[in-house]
């Protein structure tokens, strides 16, 4: 019985482990690229701090976010998705 | 002399606060028009706290209200500690 | 086990919490030290007896300027910093690759102070956002404020229930791990919004170290060593203009920059900037006023404008808070003492949690060690640093690094007290050990002021008197932790 527990706790540990990972690679590149297309609008380092701004903001949400549920994991995929495809158009 | 307005308006929204939750900080409930003036406090008073802070310091005026909040809260909650001990 | 919403973020506060709050709470400690930087220099220097508000004289600012026309001709990039409430001092420094360095002159007459080598209070600013390790720790210290900011948004969705109820809630005499929570929570969020902006406003400032606007590669990319640019080769050759009288061109650009107050002066081969002060406002701006050499005529005024220049200046302003007036800026002292509180706090009951099943273990003890060392070593190894200024002589050659040496190998020697009796299961005792240190440090600072520099303690008590009671303070939380430790342990 305790033996299970103790695997149990284990595999929850990896399982957490490789979900923060998980977590942080697949949102810092979206807060990248948000960034990145909204220092594409014309003005110089202006769109640039302007990106900064909103991606520094977003990136510690988009981390909780992903790792709280698969659901989250999905939504910020999606939307780097969606940035990706503006940055595409955008250039 | 925007710190002290301010602090001492936390102070009374705070105790507000403590004064509609008795079970939780262990003080003695309040009758429906006492309760309604409680309400009203809590609400108002960091409100005017705000308005004050700032009308009177701008920028800084609003630093000092999330730092008069803090201060104030300690403060009550130091109290309601030592009181409970 | 069920896995809820719940539990999940408890794991990542916690964890996130420990691994960064350990290099936080260095991070916390010394960036509110860093709101009295100025004034812990001149704490650190007595030598400097200037009262505030002494007024600039022409005498001075001609001082001043032949001894910046000598170095410029002996080839060194000079400014100028004018006086301040703050620091009241004339000052013609240089970048000597570690620190700013130079002459202080008084600016009623001109003379230059011979004040003792020290990093002073610029060294907690330093450390504050580099680590001591150049741009590598500016990247750790950003990296380490997403995962505080990620560690906050956790804790406020376990939280989030009794976030307004229990908000002033204490149960100091409840069982000890339950007080523990409760202060941990009370002073967080009640300093929340402080913290919130502290660290977001902090990782903004060098907001490219993380998020570059250049391809993700360029981060892995092995930093180019610097090369001088071109126009400095040439300023290195160019024989610099003679200076023209500085106060007329103050004035000048004193209107010329919408009455702000001059901060300090760049001087350049053929021309010098004049740039606003940092106090003139909460929009930390790098406005200034160009003035061709020699004749001083002026060339151009440079401002920024745009929102987004301006939401950025405002980021910049409210962390250096460059702009507050004394007031504000020990409510920014306490806030971070309390933003300190919140992760020691956090730290240790990290550490009281897991203790029952996992004291035994040595990644536990070396956990432990590391907590004591950074909660109890780092205050005692900046008293350190506090002591060996006064007690090493004035004069001595290379004392400033002398001093640095001090304070890393106070923490040093601490790390290893603490890693030496977690080894033995002794815990309470590296704890007990240090706090009686910080006691007897902190403690003694008054004294060793008095002792060795009572003129500079008569000549700004102001100044004297609080920093000595910070030592006071920190001597009595010390005492009053360690007290709790006995009772507990009896």
């Amino acid at each position: 019985m305790s033996t299970d527990r103790t695997e149990d706790r284990i595999r929850l540990a990896r399982n957490r482990v490789a979900g923060i990972l998980l977590a942080s690679l697949i949102s810092y590149p979206v807060a990248y690229f948000v960034m990145m297309d909204i220092a594409h609008v014309p003005g110089g380092t202006v769109g640039i701090q302007l990106g900064q701004i909103m991606a520094l903001a977003c990136l510690p949400v988009l981390i909780v976010l992903c790792f709280s549920a698969y659901a989250g994991l999905l939504g910020v995929c999606a939307a780097g998705c969606v940035a990706v495809l503006a940055g595409l158009l955008i250039s | 002399m925007t710190f002290p307005a301010a602090f001492l308006l936390w102070l009374m929204a705070f105790s507000c606060h403590v004064r509609l939750h008795p079970l939780r900080y262990g003080v003695s409930p309040l009758g429906p028009h006492a309760r309604h003036i409680a309400v009203t406090g809590r609400i108002v008073a960091p409100g005017v706290a705000w308005a004050l802070s700032a009308w009177l310091d701008g920028v800084t005026g609003v630093l000092i209200w999330f730092a008069s909040l803090s201060i104030a809260g300690l403060c009550v909650a130091l109290c309601l500690a030592s009181r409970r001990r | 086990m069920r896995e809820t919403l719940r539990t999940r973020m408890g794991w990542l506060h916690g964890w996130a919490g420990f691994v960064a709050g350990l290099l936080a709470v260095c991070i916390f400690m010394t960036g509110s030290l860093s709101v009295f930087d100025t004034e812990i220099t001149r704490w650190m220097q007595p030598e400097n007896q200037v009262p505030a508000n002494a007024p600039l004289t022409d005498t001075a600012l001609n001082a001043a300027s032949s001894l910046i026309h000598d170095q410029q001709v002996r080839g060194a990039s000079v400014f100028l910093t004018l006086p301040s409430v703050r620091s009241p001092t004339l000052d013609v420094l240089h970048y000597d690759g570690r620190q700013f360095v130079g002459t202080l002159f008084d600016p009623r007459t001109g003379t230059s102070i011979p004040a003792r080598a020290t990093m002073g209070g610029t060294f907690f600013f330093s450390f504050h956002y580099t680590l001591l390790e150049g741009i590598t720790g500016t990247r750790i210290v950003n990296i380490i404020g997403v995962v505080l900011l990620v560690t906050i948004i956790s804790g406020i969705v376990i939280h989030i229930r009794a976030l307004v109820p229990d908000i002033v809630r204490v149960r100091l005499s409840a069982a000890r791990l339950r007080g523990w929570l409760d202060a941990h929570l009370l002073v967080g969020v009640l300093v929340l919004p402080f913290t919130i902006m502290i660290i977001y406003t902090g990782v903004l400032v060098n907001a490219g170290l993380i998020l570059p606007a250049t391809p993700l590669t360029s981060l892995f990319t092995p930093e180019k060593v610097r090369t001088p640019p071109t126009s400095g080769m040439k300023a290195a050759t160019v024989m610099p203009q003679p200076l023209p009288p500085l106060a007329p061109l103050l004035a000048t650009a004193r209107r010329d920059l919408q009455g702000r107050d001059a901060g300090f002066i760049l001087f350049s081969p053929d021309h010098l900037s004049i740039y606003a002060s940092d106090a003139s406002g909460p929009f930390l701006t790098r406005d200034h006023a160009d003035f061709s050499l020699p004749d001083g005529r002026l060339v151009g005024i440079t401002t920024t404008s745009g929102s987004v220049a301006h939401t950025m200046q405002v980021m910049h302003g409210l962390h250096y808070a460059r702009f507050a007036p004394l007031d504000l800026r020990w409510l920014y002292f306490v806030s971070g003492l309390c933003g300190t509180a919140t992760i020691a706090s956090g730290l240790v009951l990290f550490l009281m949690k897991r203790r029952s099943r996992s004291g035994h273990r040595i990644g536990f003890r070396v956990g432990e060690s590391l907590t004591v060392s950074t909660l109890t070593g780092l205050p005692i190894s900046i008293l350190a640093f506090l002591w060996c200024n006064h007690l090493l002589p004035a004069s001595m050659a290379g004392r400033d690094r002398l001093e640095i040496g001090c304070f890393l190998g106070a923490w040093i020697l601490c790390t290893g007290h603490a890693g030496l009796q977690s080894s033995g299961l002794r815990m309470n005792g590296a704890w007990k050990t240090q706090l009686c240190l910080i006691a007897l440090l902190g403690g003694g600072l008054p004294l060793l002021d008095i002792l060795t520099c009572p003129r500079a303690v008569y000549g700004l008590p102001a100044i004297h008197a609080a920093i000595d009671g910070i030592g006071m303070l920190a001597a009595a939380v010390a005492l009053y932790v360690r007290h709790r430790l006995e009772s507990d342990g009896k």
